[in-house]
């Protein structure tokens, strides 16, 4: 199979919510000193997907693109040392600030330079904006069918059996070829790479594109007006006890008083 | 500012959320023209309980099997016959698969998992949480219809106006071929579903494996609640995964919520700043959680619980 995993580099999402910081005149995010961009976890978890389709299937060939500026090429090939065949980073100023809809259209031309693609897999999100949206849109760009939220990806008899988290438990969904699946944490964490795959990644180059190899940086739809930190108030009430069995009793009693029990 | 709602229709009932969305629209615009499609099954029977909510057409989807690629289809006819400025869905498990297709087959935008709306002017500031909840970010969208979809308990369920009148259209639509549902998997719960339970209790990984959870489902039992987790104990497979709370898991907006070992990250407090209260049961002083917390316990759980589930049952006689 040809396999595409879209990747994306963010600021760390496990930061104390002490340390996340805004500058409130350029709306964007303070990164903390010291505090390196990773991988989003999401995307590991659709690298995951395609690393077991690759299992599954082998002779298939994996294409891990990223897309962003300034990308840091050590973590990112981090894909490579996993199996991954092909690291391209597309790299460009231009492509600092998009929206999800030009993400999107950026992702359509670069796929559409690729050619051939079997399957492409994104996370169901991107732990920075949240938004769930480039994997989906990317499949209406390439008028793909799209399944989100995967928890499970097969493919067997030249169709995918996906099975995608919903509310109350999964769906089963069979997809043709070629589809765009965005994955989801369930289907388990990305596996570690082996001294062998992390020597065979040193001697590894990604190929870089940019802004040029693919056509102008599309326009915003989407504006950001204003990025700010929730006010929550904090204003909690201890529970009073001199030992933590007194306080277990005071809070039941305190309940009680709330009228919540 | 004209608008489509995508209510989501089951065996001919309204889901709650799409009566929600009328107040969104309301929000936008208190004089604004209000399509619906009701998307499901049984949709007919939704009609009259769409028009007593505002709705002046009614366009009525009802395919055998609801792909979200065949809703997409749908909706973009009524989008086109309804030339609404605005479309609003739920972030639902439908919604959130439809909103950035629909937004690709119309050539617009959408902003998911809205929780706020303003009408500045006429221009609509749509807001919405962004890295992990630990921030907001207010949006506009400069391109026609504006796509919305909204979390759930945002807005309040909208009031009957009583007795209205609305046109129906049907839909027709091809189911695509290359894509299908084979089978829905329900997996068993116990009790209320968490998105809609008045006591949740929740267990984090400050419980230290799967044992502890039995001591919150007796205290979730006595409290005629139901038990949830954070992210750990479901990766760790010591709670189910439907059971997660959080911005991966379930938004919950219980009367209380009773947080257990849990230190309070951004994406587990932002799926719970909509219960009315908050405790806490921590036995560190300085984790995040007591920020959001109403009421809190400095403790050792092992400790807590069970004395707090020893008075209760004393309190309430159970
Ligand atoms: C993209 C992304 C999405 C995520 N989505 C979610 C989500 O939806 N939901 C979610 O919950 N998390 C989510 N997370 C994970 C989140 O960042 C945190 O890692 C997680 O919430 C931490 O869970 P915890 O509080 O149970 O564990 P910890 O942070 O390890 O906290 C355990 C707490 O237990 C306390 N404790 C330990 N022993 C005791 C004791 N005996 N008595 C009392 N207290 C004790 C400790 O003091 C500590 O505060 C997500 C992360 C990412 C990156």
């Amino acid at each position: 199979m040809d396999i595409i995993v879209l990747v994306k580099q963010i600021p760390d999402p496990e930061i104390p919510p002490a340390s996340f910081k805004i500058d409130a005149a350029t709306n964007k995010v303070v990164p903390p000193a010291g505090v390196a961009p990773v991988i989003d976890p999401y995307s590991e978890h659709a690298l995951e997907a395609a690393l077991r389709l690759k299992d599954a299937n082998p002779g298939s060939v994996i294409k891990v693109l990223s897309l962003g500026a300034n990308l840091n090429k050590e973590l990112l090939k981090k894909a490579l040392a996993l199996g991954a065949d092909e690291l391209i980073l597309i790299d460009d100023p231009a492509y600092a600030d998009l929206d999800a809809p030009a993400t999107a259209g950026v992702m359509a031309s670069a796929v559409k330079k690729i050619v051939k693609f079997d399957i492409i897999l994104t996370g169901r999100a991107a732990a920075d904006w949240d938004a769930g949206q480039t994997g989906l849109l990317l499949a209406g760009s390439l008028n793909a069918p799209a399944v989100s939220h995967a928890r499970k990806v097969e493919f067997s008899g030249g169709k995918l059996r996906v099975e995608r988290v919903v509310s109350d438990g999964y769906d089963v969904i069979e997809s043709a070829i070629p589809a765009v699946i965005t994955v989801s944490s369930e289907i388990g964490k990305l596996r570690l790479p082996n001294i062998k795959g992390v020597l065979a990644a040193k001697k590894k180059e990604p190929v870089y594109w940019k802004a040029a190899d693919l056509g102008a940086a599309p326009g915003r739809k989407v504006k950001l007006v204003r990025l700010y930190q929730p006010q929550r108030e904090a204003s909690c009430e201890l529970i009073p006890g001199a030992t933590p069995e007194e306080q277990g009793i005071n809070l039941a009693l305190k309940l009680r008083e709330l009228k919540l029990i | 500012m004209d608008i489509l709602i995508i209510a989501e229709v089951k065996d001919g009932a309204l889901s709650p959320v799409s009566t929600e969305l009328f107040t969104a629209a309301r929000t936008i615009s208190a004089d604004s023209r209000v399509s619906v499609v009701a998307i499901g099954n049984g949709v007919k029977s939704a009609v009259l309980s769409l028009a007593n909510l505002g709705a002046s057409v009614v366009f009525l989807a009802e395919p055998r099997d609801l792909t979200p690629q065949l809703a997409v289809s749908f909706i973009g006819k009524a989008a086109a016959e309804s030339r609404a400025a605005v479309i609003l869905m739920a972030e639902s498990d439908l919604g959130a698969d439809i909103a950035p297709q629909l937004a690709s087959k119309l050539g617009t935008a959408a902003v998911t998992g809205v929780v706020a709306l303003r009408n500045d002017n006429g221009q609509l500031i749509i807001t919405r949480p962004v890295y992990g909840g630990n921030a907001m970010a207010d949006f506009t969208i400069d391109t026609e219809p504006q796509i919305i979809s909204i979390r759930p308990k945002v807005f309040a369920p909208a009031a009957s106006g009583g007795n209205q009148t609305a046109e129906t259209i049907e839909l027709a639509a091809e189911s695509p071929a290359n894509i299908r549902v084979i089978e829905h998997v329900a997996v068993q719960q116990q009790g209320p579903r968490i998105e809609e339970a008045k006591v949740v209790v929740g267990g984090g990984r400050g419980l230290g494996g799967p044992e502890g959870f039995t001591q919150l489902k007796q205290l979730a039992d006595l409290l005629g609640g139901v038990v949830g987790a954070s992210r750990p104990p479901c990766d760790q497979g010591w709670w189910p995964e439907t059971g997660q709370i959080g911005i991966t898991g379930k938004i919950i907006s219980p009367d209380l919520y009773i947080a257990v070992g849990i230190s309070g990250s951004s994406q587990h407090v932002s799926g719970v700043t909509g219960s009315k209260t908050i405790v806490a049961i921590n036995k560190d002083a300085e984790a995040n959680i007591f920020k959001a917390a109403t009421y809190g316990v400095t403790g050792d759980w092992k400790k807590v619980v069970p004395a707090l589930t020893v008075k209760i049952k004393e309190l309430t006689g159970g």
